[in-house]
């Protein structure tokens, strides 16, 4: 698992690769839930190069989206591959985060107020 | 072992006479009764057959000329049919009638007696072929129970030498044909660990009963020590030392014993006598080096040493170990079957299974050997790695903990591509065993010291099961609950989804708690 985080000026965008499962998820955990402290209004994962996720990453996911929701930001994940968008369907996730197809596409759909 | 139960008595028998006169016959009854016989007496031939059929006798005493069926006629009958061919006949004639007599002897009839009886003639004749029947009998039975006992004892040796072994890595078939129902040869092999097995080809010196008490002597040691030392040489000299002992008749036993890593294929062995095993590469069969200075046979000399040597058997390769009795097989022209001929076999047929090589070297042997009797018990043993791709089961063990489930996965992943198994598949299957492992490791096994878990795949026409094994705590997955997949972030609870993602991702799947064990079983198929 390799987390690279891209901070913009009113979200951060973290493009992950490789895969999320038990032995890593408490790392990947850390890393997340570090980032949540910036406040920033969006948080994006781009999950293009996201091979594997279980439940134990989505647990995470879950998490972060509580507590985002909590301060009323938005998560919102992009680029998954099919397998993996099977789990987020399966999960019943796909209906629980604002799913979108890539990064500009996200930034894109920020409320206006969100925008400086 | 052999015994006669039975204290074996010729002084009296159940006689048949027959005489178409009836002062013959009452006659001849009154004088075999005085001798202690028990008569019984026919009328005629066709009445004699009819007595046959009801009881059984000891002598026929048959007149040569009578009306209807002849004395020859009878004969001829009796000594036809497999039933009563064995009931000696003594025919009576009047001595005029030699030349016929004689026909009848020819014809099988044990002797004659000659008209008018003379008492010590009839006694003697009488008394001769009662006893020789007797000796017949008991021979016969002494042959019949031998044969039992010997066929008991090939069973029995047939039934310690192990069938052939379809092992994900490893194939090994034998063929073992003994000169005779026993024989001095044989062969064997079994698992040291999961990874390394043993194997072992031996010829003991002498043939029969001897030879297959040898045999078993040998085999059962090779077979208890090995387990005990690690280098094949230090068991061969131990077992060499016990042979040596006690071993008055001098017998000995070459053999060849080796241990092969399945995995990497190496294999140390020592030849303790016989011809040099060969290796399969992939311009033909060729013969493993020999020891500048050979090892002796086992049994002969009792602080001998041992040397091992060392080889390589490469995945899909194969190696051969054979006994004396193939190249030294003998045809009618003196001709020796020789290694040349076992290399063009092997090589003519190297790319068939082991079964098939096995059978065109016991075709090619027996044209060569055309009529020729088998003068040596020959035995063949053949070991091929597998190629892991054609493998149809994976067996797994984790026991590091979660930081080993990655390369587990990769395993995984590795077997299922080769079984052609579709990425979406592949996915809930490496999903399904990452949540399962973590699942045993964080509550099974409460993560400070995970004890091992066991994973085996197979490949089943289109289906991929798996079994996953433990000794954690009790633990069935089935009987957890799905969560409930509501749209609402603040009400959706965390957790319990790996549970769901086996339950939804697997066609079937199974639970059973087997004294300490967890075993789940599931079933998927290949595709889509």
């Amino acid at each position: 698992m390799q987390i690279e985080p891209m901070h913009q000026e009113n979200a951060i965008v973290f493009k992950i690769t490789g895969r999320i499962d038990a032995s890593t998820s408490s790392e990947f955990e850390q890393i997340i839930f570090k980032a949540l402290e910036e406040k920033k209004p969006l948080v994006l994962l781009s999950c293009a190069d996201l091979e594997f996720i279980s439940s134990s990453g989505l647990r995470v996911l879950l998490m972060a989206a509580k507590r985002l929701k909590s301060t009323d930001r938005l998560f919102g994940i992009c680029g998954l591959n099919p397998s993996i968008r099977e789990v987020f369907d399966v999960s019943g996730f796909s209906n629980l985060f604002n799913m979108y197809d890539s990064a500009e596409d996200a930034i894109r759909a920020l409320p206006a107020s969100s925008n400086p | 072992m052999l015994t006669e139960k039975k204290s074996f008595s010729a002084s009296s028998g159940r006689i048949l006479v027959i005489d178409d006169t009836l002062e013959n016959r009452e006659v001849l009854c009154r004088r075999l009764e005085k001798e202690g016989h028990h008569p019984l007496s026919a009328e005629s031939g066709t009445q004699a057959l009819e007595f046959l059929k009801k009881e059984s006798f000891d002598l026929i005493l048959c007149d040569m000329v009578m009306p209807g069926m002849t004395g020859m006629e009878f004969l001829k009958t009796v000594k036809s049919s497999p039933l009563y061919r064995e009931i000696p006949i003594l025919m009576i004639s009047v001595l005029d009638e030699i030349d016929a007599v004689a026909h009848a002897i020819e014809e099988g009839a044990e002797d004659y007696l000659p008209k008018p009886f003379n008492p010590i003639l009839l006694k003697a004749r009488i008394g001769a072929c009662l006893e020789k029947k007797a000796f017949r009998d008991r021979e016969k039975k002494y042959l019949e129970r031998l044969h039992q006992e010997l066929s008991a004892a090939a069973q029995l040796q047939k039934s310690i030498l192990p069938p052939s072994l379809k092992d994900q890595l490893l194939h090994v078939d034998p063929l073992l044909k003994p000169a005779s129902e026993v024989g001095g040869d044989f062969y064997d092999y079994f698992w040291l660990t999961p990874k390394t097995l043993a194997f072992v080809i031996g010829d003991v010196s002498g043939k029969g009963l001897t030879g297959a008490l040898f045999m078993a002597v040998s085999r059962t040691l090779v077979k208890a020590l090995a387990p005990l030392y690690k280098d094949p040489s230090r068991c061969l000299e131990e077992v060499n030392k016990i042979l040596c002992q006690n071993n008055e008749s001098m017998m000995f036993v070459t053999l060849l014993y080796g241990i092969l890593n399945v995995e990497t294929g190496d294999i140390t062995y020592v030849n303790a006598g016989h011809f040099p095993p060969l290796l399969s590469r992939l311009d033909g069969f060729f013969a493993l080096p020999s020891l500048s200075q050979p090892n002796p046979a086992l049994g002969v000399v009792e602080e001998a040493t041992f040397q091992s040597q060392q080889a390589i058997l490469s995945s899909q390769e194969k190696l051969i170990l054979y006994t004396d009795g193939i190249p030294e097989a003998t045809n009618l022209h003196q001709e020796f079957f020789g290694i040349n001929r076992l290399l063009q076999t092997l090589n003519s047929f190297k790319e068939m299974p082991n079964q098939i090589i096995l059978k065109e070297i016991q075709e090619k042997m027996e044209s060569f050997m055309e009529e020729a009797p088998p003068s040596d018990d020959i035995t063949v043993l053949i070991l091929e790695r597998q190629p892991l791709s054609k493998s149809k089961k994976l067996s797994l063990t984790l026991s590091q903990g979660l930081s080993e489930i990655p390369s587990v996965l990769d395993q995984v992943r590795a077997f299922l591509d080769s079984k052609e198994v579709s990425e979406k598949k592949i996915y809930h299957i490496l999903l399904i065993l990452d949540e399962l492992l973590s699942n045993i490791i964080f509550y099974g096994y409460e993560s400070s010291k995970p004890g091992p878990i066991f994973i085996r795949i197979s490949n089943i026409n289109q289906f991929i099961t798996l079994l996953i094994s433990d000794q954690g705590k009790a633990f069935n997955p089935l009987s957890k609950e799905a969560p409930l997949l509501v749209n609402s972030l603040e009400k959706r609870e965390v957790g319990g989804l790996g549970i769901h993602f086996v339950k939804t991702f697997s066609r079937s799947m199974r639970y059973r708690r087997n004294k300490s064990f967890n075993h789940v079983w599931l079933l998927l198929e290949k595709a889509p």
